[in-house]
């Protein structure tokens, strides 16, 4: 399928090398918290923001991330006050406009509650481009949801891993619009730490196969060298639990978030 | 099925072999080689009728089929008290009684051309075929398609199951979707678990009479003992099938999730059995309240890691070994203790349960003459005793399947495991289920006295239970659970686990009649539950 017009899409058309994608948590360090990290990112000249729904129960993530969870369910997130928070956020009657491509990650049991097709028409209105859901698998996914993503034109973001196998990183391929996510090794976000050889020979790998679509990559990217090794084999790589940290030693402020971008891209 | 010889020979004379699925009972086997001999078969055939023994398994007469046979021979002749032959009796001959009590024991279809077995009877024609008939016609259903209750090849009980899992895990999960069935299948495999129940394990668990129950309640109440395997509870009926399939894919590391403790054994214990290294996460909370069998797992030489994050229980610990096994997917099998997680584990897990129901058939039809009792009781935190303990009655509408869940200090105290009850669908720990759960879908922590039935969810096939009316479930509380539990204490002599004790606090609820026969999983035994019984002595 293709999108006709999608943040996402129109991003990748335009650029394509060392693109750098930041996740953080919704309602993190504090519920109001989400705005203000959304509008630093882009002032930092992000590429793309990943916001994380936060999730009682986060198999996929690491401890870092998962705490950052916690703490904004206590802080009384969740979709119906996230959506709320971005309402406004394309347009200029709030201050600067946000124009960065927004995708939603998070886990399916809370938009499952919240109704799938509620939550693609509430991104759609808020200006949400795409969203990673892990839990959510691919057969189910292109079963019973394809139908509504596109309906409503919110991209959905795969994952493949060391051991996707290849005939299904091509499926992946095939089903996926905007960008692949690249999970840089076997492991949960947050615990690796430097670039191993079979990491190279698996990015190599995945060079080879010429996919149609972009790919970044995630987990373990948390400096300005795991990016430059990243950007070798990939469009780009994603940020989160490196960035998690930082909000919660260094603040939301602006400055802060732009330090935390220059250090990354260097 | 089984196949009976004059069939066999039929197939012989042609060159031609039965179907896959067909296995040989001894006493054929026997009678093929006495009937070569008499008929003065050449060297082809009967290299032909030795080829064909060999290939097929090979039904042997265990000690268990002791009982079915004496029913039937009894019933035969018309001297069963508990079953009367309404037709005159004759004799039959005994092999074709041991061929026919083997297909019996074995839940197996009887396929035969013989004129003895073949009367269906009516009044003309008195034949020991109307007690396979009858016996057939237990065996049938339970051999009918699973229609409704049988898992999908995706992993679905009606609304319930799947695999909703990230990408990082999925080949390890799809690898073994791909081969549980046909390791399990495999003869060799068959051969090392039965052996391991029998010799390791303890099995067959007794079915006892609660005789004093029995008469309190006013019904017949059957204990399937459970808590006489080793280690103390069904789990190890579980972690004896999964370390064999771990060892069959060439793992070399297991990693489990605990509550109470009990599946953390159970687990460590086969580990230990096999030589296999042993990781189990277990909430640091649950750490503190189940000291003994922290002891217990390192004694058997498992690490056992404290899972701190979230509310530190068992959803925690599952959440850390999940994250375990994305982070170590070449050589790790992760052992869920119940029938939760993502498809397979459920299927697996609830067939390598089903031996405790397959023995209450063989046990209820030698002590009473029906395989099928009234209501088979058992309790659910995730589920698995009660899978096992439902599993062959599922198609037999006959029989009620009753859940008992925990409703900690009450259902609307706000601190209740009570998952139909307080529950929504929803997906939890790689499945879609019932669960306990915010209007935001945040899991909520349940709570009950016994560590085990402390989970927010239930496994998908209770939750197609629950959702298609086949199932009742009752919600009992902790202070339900416990006079229970010291109510069998005193009358039968046996200290129930606290899990246990909620499916015998369900009974009350039941509205028994007299000639109701009842059949309650005693899951496991009270020792573990000391310290809490005794604050209540």
């Amino acid at each position: 399928m293709t999108l006709t017009q999608n943040r996402i899409t129109d991003l990748f058309a335009t650029k394509s090398e060392r693109l750098l994608n930041v996740y953080f948590t919704a309602g993190f360090p504090y519920l109001d918290d989400t705005m203000t990290v959304l509008r630093g990112l882009q002032a930092a000249g992000v590429d793309l923001v990943e916001i994380g729904m936060p999730y009682s129960d986060p198999v996929a993530d690491g401890e870092t991330i998962q705490h950052s969870n916690e703490r904004a369910l206590d802080n009384g997130m969740s979709l119906k006050t996230l959506f709320s928070q971005l309402a406004d956020c394309r347009s200029a009657t709030s201050g600067e406009p946000v124009t960065v491509p927004i995708l939603l990650m998070g886990y399916i049991n809370p938009v499952i509650q919240f109704g799938i097709e509620n939550f693609c028409k509430k991104c759609q209105e808020v200006g949400v481009d795409g969203v990673i859901l892990p839990d959510l698998p691919l057969d189910l996914f292109l079963d019973e949801y394809a139908p509504i993503f596109r309906e409503y034109g919110i991209l959905n973001v795969h994952l493949i891993t060391p051991q996707t196998a290849e005939s299904r990183i091509r499926l992946i391929d095939e089903e996926s619009d905007g960008f692949i996510y690249m999970v840089s090794s076997a492991s949960i976000t947050g615990s690796v730490k430097g670039v191993s050889d079979s990491m190279r020979t698996y990015f190599e790998r995945i060079n080879a196969m010429n996919l149609r679509n972009p790919r970044l990559i995630g987990f373990g990217i948390n400096n300005h060298e795991t990016f430059d090794m990243a950007s070798q084999y990939a469009n780009g790589a994603i940020v989160g639990s490196a960035f998690i940290r930082h909000l919660a030693e260094k603040g939301t402020s602006a400055e802060s978030i732009r330090a935390f971008v220059e250090t990354i891209r260097a | 099925m089984i196949y009976d010889t004059n069939l066999l020979i039929g197939h012989i004379r042609e060159r031609s072999l039965p179907p896959l699925q067909t296995i040989i009972s001894i006493v054929v086997v026997g009678e093929l080689e006495a009937f070569s001999l008499k008929a003065d078969w050449g060297a082809q055939k009967i290299d032909f009728m030795r080829y064909l023994i060999d290939r097929y398994p090979i039904g042997d007469i265990e000690f268990d089929i002791i009982p079915v046979y004496a029913q039937l021979d009894a019933f035969s002749q018309g001297k069963l008290k508990t079953a009367p032959l309404n037709y005159s009796a004759r004799n039959m001959g005994k092999n074709d009684l041991w061929i026919a009590a083997t297909a019996l024991y074995l839940d197996m279809e009887l396929h035969t051309t013989d004129n003895d077995f073949d009367r269906t009877g009516g009044p003309a024609s008195p034949n020991v075929r109307i007690a396979l008939s009858k016996a057939l016609i237990i065996m049938q259903t339970t051999l009918e398609p699973q229609t409704s209750f049988e898992v999908t090849n995706k992993g679905f009980y009606g609304h319930f199951g799947g695999a909703f899992i990230p990408e990082m895990l999925y080949p390890n999960v799809e690898e073994l979707r791909q081969n549980y069935l046909s390791i399990i299948a495999d003869p060799a495999f068959q051969a090392e678990f039965w052996q391991l129940l029998e010799d390791y394990v303890g099995r067959p668990t007794p079915l006892f009479l609660a005789k004093r129950l029995s008469a309190k309640l006013g019904a017949t109440i059957y204990l399937k003992r459970e808590d006489l395997c080793h280690t103390g509870a069904h789990k190890i009926n579980n972690t004896i099938g999964q370390i064999l399939v771990a060892q069959r894919l060439g793992k070399k590391r297991i990693v489990a999730e605990t509550g109470a403790g009990q599946h953390g054994v159970a687990t460590a214990t086969v580990c230990a059995l096999m030589g296999l290294e042993c990781i189990v996460y277990m909430g640091s909370i649950d750490m503190e309240r189940q000291k003994p069998n922290v002891d217990r797992m390192r004694m058997l030489g498992a690490t056992v890691v404290p899972a701190t994050s979230g509310s530190q229980t068992l959803k925690d610990a599952t959440n850390e070994a999940m994250r375990h096994w994305i982070n170590n997917p070449v050589d790790t099998h992760y052992i869920i203790g119940s029938v939760v997680g993502p498809h397979p584990y459920p299927d697996m897990v609830a067939r390598f349960q089903s031996v405790i129901s397959g023995e209450v058939r063989k046990q209820l039809f030698a002590k009473t003459g029906s395989s099928n009792p009234d209501y088979v009781v058992a309790c659910v935190g995730g589920g698995s005793n009660a899978a096992g303990a439902f599993y062959h009655y599922l198609n037999e509408p006959s029989v009620r399947l009753v859940a008992a869940e925990a409703a900690g200090q009450g259902v609307t105290s706000g601190h209740s495991a009570a998952t139909t009850a307080l529950g929504k669908p929803g997906v939890l720990h790689g499945s879609r289920t019932i669960l306990m759960q915010t209007e935001d879908g945040q899991v909520i922590e349940p709570y009950s006295i016994s560590a085990g039935l402390d989970y927010p969810g239930i496994g998908p096939l209770h939750a197609h239970l629950f959702e298609s009316g086949r199932g009742d479930f009752y919600a009992i509380t902790d202070d339900e659970a416990l006079e229970a539990g010291f109510e069998l204490s005193k009358l039968e002599g046996i200290i129930p686990a606290l899990e246990s004790a909620h499916a015998l606090a369900a009974l009350a609820k039941m509205n028994l009649q007299p000639d109701d026969v009842v059949v309650v999983c005693l899951s496991g035994r009270g020792d573990k539950d000391l310290s809490t019984y005794s604050k209540f002595l």
